[in-house]
């Protein structure tokens, strides 16, 4: 008996290929976009920590400095004065590949003869070891690097090259080739340049100055007596901390980035979520008269269940296997974008390839089949426990399912204002986006009873305007609920996630082109080239201020030095400026008043931006600690910025304070302002020609605030990304489900051929129905999609980066999305139209 | 003595400290052959006796490609304890100092050193050595004549006064130190001819040894310090060239005896085996005469052997040597076995006990014994 049963669940998906192959799609997207987002964070996290950790070498202490790092005496006292052997100065900074200027190299400067007990990983490999490293002392700009990067870079031993140090070229020879034994560790030295000390120091415009020195002091007693001497004897400015303390600080930077990227891939997962349903859902309902007849001859309720478990179970093993390989591939594709963004906005990190770690795949293998199962236990459930009789009338479910409709849409009503109270009560980001599930799990659920609805209102009107065959598509979709609904809601949800992405990132771009037009008011901008693209920290060369105020048509410069400052967790960037009474109405206030700002701030106050008083929950009138050269100083705060920039939050002071409490007199960037009737750009090719051997960028205001709004528009690719795949997803969930439920149809569509419905009106009625459900989704959505933006604007972007956003009413994007419905609905109704329109009816009837 | 292998390699280890710790002394030797070849134009040469001017000749002589000071001497405590210590600061050149660099770093630097410390706990029969190196860059190692001081990191030998009548040698490492006032008051003994060591065809180098520097202070090992009294012999010498390829290694014998006398024999072998000509050595007698050995002098005989649990090297368990122009007849035997530096080119160097017969009545006496090219030659 029970072999015939599994024959029957094996015929199933045989004889409907397309059907089961499309659930199969369905499960596997949603499993690969949670995985590859999953993946690509954790690669460039790993990537991050597995170059720091190669870096930093077995270092248990390291010493770390100001913005100009830690005078090199400081190594001698340590080394000579204090005896500490275990010492290592370290020399750091970035390049860009030639060949592909995406590619950011990493030089660490060493000093060979202190290396032996920090840092085996980077030895040399090769049968001449020893004269790779008098080579590398002695050779002009000599590095080493692994043979992979040697390979990406194009450059044979021996070989002279060159690459750009913020904007400068620098040559290079490659005297060694850097070997590891682990591939792990070969990971690391991707995109790494080893060079002598005194070498980097000159690259990286360092003389004199180190990044960092590491040091390993035993964990004993004495280790912890020698840690105390070593603090005792530091100079201000000179601070001793561990680097996990310090990698840590830097991961958590990107702490909020890879919650909502998470987040997001998981919204693809609850569409995918949706479709798997949708199709389980569909595979029982299309059964119910075989499992009314298999009831009827002695099968078991559990016999039932258990087949039909099985059979999703298969589909649901298979997705997620497809899933997982389709996920590692597409993470390959996000890593790119991921690690841009990274870049982009909060450190330096090379990253080219991914790691696949088992976390990742057993997360997405969990939520695929967890879904899945979910999936298919309702209906399972339902068509177990229905008698025989009933269920062999396929009109006893339609019933059942309107009966359950205005439930539905109570439980959903009420699941919506949950979610919109979690949000608003408890302002946390899980929690949020706990509540944003809860907002859009509701919508789902109402979506039955607003179709039954809106069926209700344009019946009639449909029968008086466009015929007896625009009527029958209306009552059909109300008819066949239990298929209709649940393929609704699934392209319902996708579409409101286009319209909420698309609107959170237009409100995103408009607040800050909003922004960027009150603060950027200097005509030209002149700063160094940097790696990060929203951070100027590299200084200027000496003299390029004076230089230019000293231009004709010049009016007056800011000036601006900008530097990552160390706090007790993640850094902050600290920018210290001119700022004249001209320059006050540049600012946007979130809190504190102006009038009150400025006395405050020329005295001994900062400002700082809104995302930091968020993070650290500080008010006007507060303190914040600033670790300066000459110690911590707890400067009070006279008004809070809004600010887009960074969400690591800004902290601003004059910056003649600055230059009294870092001994730093170097420049980040200038503002300068034309007198009256000078060009802009004009100024721009005066400047540049003015430092003809210097690397500068000099930008004028419209340019400035266009690269401004293109890095913005940058770190959102991986979001339109996930978007996109988030409406594919959709799609062919939408696409499998309303092929198959119309072709289930075949021998009513026979049926009503032989009473006489020509081709064109099959068409017709197959078409009306699929864009009338396009139709109900995109209305739906469209109110949704708008709470969702809500949410994301509101809630979700204040938690994670304080950020207050103007709701910016894009009539576009609902317009567009609109237009996906109807296109997606009308696409999947083409096929099953065509096939069905084709068959005489008589074969059609002969169907079963 | 005849460092020069030692220093040459040297030259090679400060960078090839870097490689793993299996490989390295392997690696280190494969260069330090490509290095005896290399291009030492631009260098100083020894070449001719010269004047030597004291206390100046102690600094650094920055012409030339590699110098040394070197430091072994026996001591001991209030109980009688004996103990030795070896205390060596190598200069290696990287390039003539005559080459501008345009050095825009302050890291740039033509100058390395290599250090080696070692200490010998005769009682408990334990030996401890360690091996340092650095650039002599922002003041982290160097040599200077005026004040004399030379040092790598937080090891360092200084003259207390002007005319360098006492040395302070103080150096560390975890848990082991020395820090010895030594009296430098003796006249130094030039080696070879007036201070001009022939070691092969055509390559010599600058030799002077102070052989008998009454010394005090404090030795430390782990959580034990003791004062100590004894005898530190100094060798200095600087060169560019190294020895001939067909030199292997030597022996080389610093010795107090109980006379009053001070033996200082360098024994050069051969690839071949066989006793190198350009062997020898000095006496200085009690009454400050000095008579220079030549090769045909010497009778060294190597008795016994004791091979090394670290490296498997088999190294003379003693030796027996006679300076027949002298009538001397001493056995020298290690006064513990096992005096082997773990350092990246491998040598035994340790503090050896000396009993004999001079012209028919007995002799005894302590010392230094360095043996090199041991572990090295089983790599060939």
């Amino acid at each position: 008996m029970m072999r015939v049963l599994w024959k029957s669940t094996l015929r199933w998906p045989l004889q409907r290929p397309w059907q089961a192959l499309l659930a199969i799609v369905g499960v596997a997207m949603g499993v690969a976009v949670v995985i590859a987002i999953d993946i690509a964070n954790e690669s460039a996290r790993r990537a991050f920590l597995l170059s720091t950790s190669t870096i930093t070498g077995r270092a248990t202490d390291e010493l770390v400095g100001g913005p100009q790092g830690i005078p090199e005496a400081v190594f001698r006292q340590i080394r000579v004065d204090l005896g500490v052997r275990e010492s290592a100065p370290v020399v750091q900074g970035y390049a860009t590949s030639v060949v592909t200027p995406t590619r950011t190299l990493q030089i660490l400067g060493i000093d060979p003869f202190s290396e032996a007990p920090f840092r085996p990983e980077l030895t040399p490999g090769g049968s001449a070891v020893g004269s790779t490293l008098a080579q590398l002392i002695q050779t002009p700009n000599a590095v080493l690097m692994s043979q992979h990067t040697a390979d990406a870079l194009g450059v044979a031993l021996g070989q002279s090259f060159v690459v750009s140090i913020a904007g400068r070229t620098q040559p290079m020879t490659l005297v060694g080739m850097l070997t590891t034994a682990d591939s792990t560790t070969q990971q690391a030295l991707d995109d790494l340049l080893l060079t002598d000390i005194a070498v980097a120091q000159v690259w990286l415009g360092k003389v004199g100055m180190l990044d960092r020195i590491d040091l390993i002091l035993p964990d004993t007693a004495v280790g912890a007596a020698l840690r105390q001497q070593i603090t005792a004897t530091l100079p201000a400015g000179v601070r001793i901390t561990t680097p996990a303390q310090r990698a840590q600080s830097i991961t958590e930077m990107t702490a909020s980035f890879e919650i909502n990227l998470n987040a997001l891939s998981l919204l693809a997962l609850v569409v995918g979520m949706f479709l798997i349903y949708n199709t389980m859902t569909f595979a029982v309902v299309q059964r119910r008269p075989l499992i009314g007849t298999l009831r009827c001859i002695g099968v078991t309720r559990a016999e039932i269940a258990r087949l039909m478990m099985v059979e999703g179970g298969v589909i649901a093993v298979v997705g997620t296997v497809v899933g997982v390989g389709l996920g590692i591939g597409l993470a390959q594709l996000l890593i790119g974008l991921v690690a841009r963004t990274i870049n982009d906005i909060y450190f330096a990190v090379t990253v080219s390839s991914i790691t696949v770690t088992g976390w990742p795949l057993i997360k997405g293998v969990v939520l695929g089949m967890g879904a899945s199962v979910v999936a298919l236990a309702i209906p399972t459930w339902e068509a177990a426990r229905t008698p025989p009789r009933t269920v062999l009338r396929r009109s006893s479910y339609e019933e059942q399912t309107v009966r359950v409709v205005p439930w539905l849409g109570a439980i959903g009503m009420g699941l919506m204002v949950l979610g919109g109270i979690i949000m608003w009560l408890i302002p946390a980001i899980y929690a949020s986006y706990a509540g944003l599930l809860a907002l859009t799990l509701g919508a789902a659920m109402i979506t039955p009873l607003v179709t039954v609805w809106l069926m209700r209102l344009v019946r009639p009107l449909a029968t008086r305007w466009f015929g007896l065959v625009a009527g029958m598509a209306v009552r059909d979709v109300v008819t066949s609920l239990s298929r209709t609904a649940v393929a609704i809601a699934a392209l319902m949800i996708a579409v409101a996630v286009t319209i909420a992405v698309g609107v959170m990132v237009a409100s995103f771009r408009v607040t800050v082109v909003d922004w960027l037009t009150t603060t950027i008011r200097a005509d030209v901008f002149v700063s160094a080239p940097t790696i990060t693209a929203n951070r100027l920290i590299s200084p200027l060369p000496d003299g390029v201020d004076t230089t230019i105020a000293r231009l004709p048509g010049v009016e007056r410069i800011r000036r601006y030095r900008s530097i990552m400052l160390p706090t007790d967790s993640t850094p902050v960037l600290q920018i210290s400026l001119d700022v004249a009474p001209a320059d006050h109405d540049t600012f946007l206030w979130a809190a504190g008043n102006p009038a009150q700002i400025w006395p405050a701030f020329y005295r001994d106050a900062i400002i700082i931006s809104e995302p930091l008083a968020l993070r650290r929950q500080l008010q006007v009138g507060d303190t914040f600690t600033i670790q300066t050269d000459r110690g911590d100083v707890a400067m009070p705060i006279a008004g809070i910025f809004y600010d887009y920039g960074t969400e690591l939050g800004v902290v601003m002071m004059p910056i003649e304070r600055y230059q009294s409490y870092f001994a730093d007199q170097q420049l980040s960037s200038l503002g300068i302002y034309v007198t009256e009737g000078v060009d802009s750009e004009q100024m721009v090719e005066t400047i540049r020609t003015q430092f003809p051997d210097v690397a500068l960028v000099v930008r004028s205001n419209q340019t400035l605030r266009t690269a401004s709004v293109a890095i913005l528009d940058r770190t959102f690719a991986i979001t339109n990304v996930l978007q996109l795949l988030a409406t594919i997803v959709a799609f062919v969930g939408i696409f499998a489900a309303l092929t198959a439920m119309q072709l289930e149809r075949v021998r009513e569509f026979g049926m009503l051929r032989a009473i006489g419905l020509d081709p064109r009106q099959l068409w017709q009625l197959v078409l009306g129905e699929t864009s009338l459900m396009g139709v109900v989704a995109g209305i739906v959505a469209i109110p949704i999609g708008t709470a969702m933006a809500a949410a994301l604007i509101y809630v979700i972007n204040r938690i994670s980066f304080g950020w207050t956003l103007q709701f910016a009413w894009v009539p576009d994007i609902y317009g567009r999305a609109m237009l996906t419905a109807i296109v997606a609905a009308v696409l999947a109704g083409i096929i099953p139209a065509w096939r069905i329109a084709r068959i005489a009816p008589a074969r059609a009837l002969r169907e079963e | 003595m005849n460092r020069l292998i030692i220093i040459m390699l040297s030259a090679v280890c400060l960078s090839a400290c870097l490689a793993p710790a299996p490989t390295t002394l392997q690696t280190s030797l494969t260069v330090a052959e490509s290095m005896t070849v290399t291009d030492t134009s631009g260098f100083l040469r020894a070449e001719a006796p010269r004047q030597f001017d004291f206390p100046a000749d102690h600094g650094p002589h920055a012409g030339y490609a590699v110098e040394w000071w070197y430091f072994t001497g026996n001591l001991t405590d209030a109980d009688g304890h004996q103990y030795g210590y070896q205390f060596t600061l190598f200069r290696s050149s990287l390039r003539p100092p005559t080459v501008s660099t345009d050095a825009q770093s302050a890291w740039q630097s033509h100058e390395g050193f290599m250090g080696h410390l070692a200490l010998t706990d005769v009682r408990n029969q334990q030996f401890y050595a360690y091996e340092r190196f650095s650039r002599a860059a922002i003041g982290l190692a160097g040599a200077q004549r005026a004040p004399l001081r030379i040092w790598l990191d937080d090891w360092q030998i200084v003259a207390t006064d002007d005319t360098a009548s006492e040395f302070v040698v103080t150096a560390r490492h975890g848990d082991i130190a020395i820090n010895l006032r030594i009296d430098a008051r003796t006249p130094p003994v030039l080696q070879g001819d007036n201070g001009l060591s022939q070691k092969s065809a055509g390559n010599a180098s600058y030799y002077y040894s102070m052989p008998r520097l009454p010394s005090q202070g404090s030795i430390q090992i782990g959580e034990r310090r003791v004062d100590v009294t004894g005898t530190s012999w100094l060798d200095r010498e600087w060169s560019t060239s190294a020895l001939a390829p067909e030199q292997i290694g030597w022996d080389w014998f610093a010795l107090h005896l109980s006379d009053g006398s001070d033996v200082m024999v360098y024994h050069l072998r051969r690839r071949d085996g066989s006793f190198d000509p350009y062997s020898g050595g000095s006496v200085r007698h009690a009454d400050g005469r000095v008579t220079h050995l030549k090769a045909n002098d010497l009778v060294i005989t190597p008795k016994g052997s004791w091979q090394s649990p670290h490296t498997g090297a088999v190294y003379p368990a003693t030796w027996q040597l006679q300076l027949t122009p002298l009538a001397l007849d001493i056995t020298v035997t290690p006064l513990v076995a096992d005096q082997e530096l773990p350092v990246t080119v491998r040598y035994w160097e340790g503090a050896v006990q000396v009993t004999g017969m001079h012209d028919g009545t007995a002799i005894t006496g302590l010392g230094y014994l360095e043996m090199t090219g041991y572990a090295d030659a089983r790599l060939e």
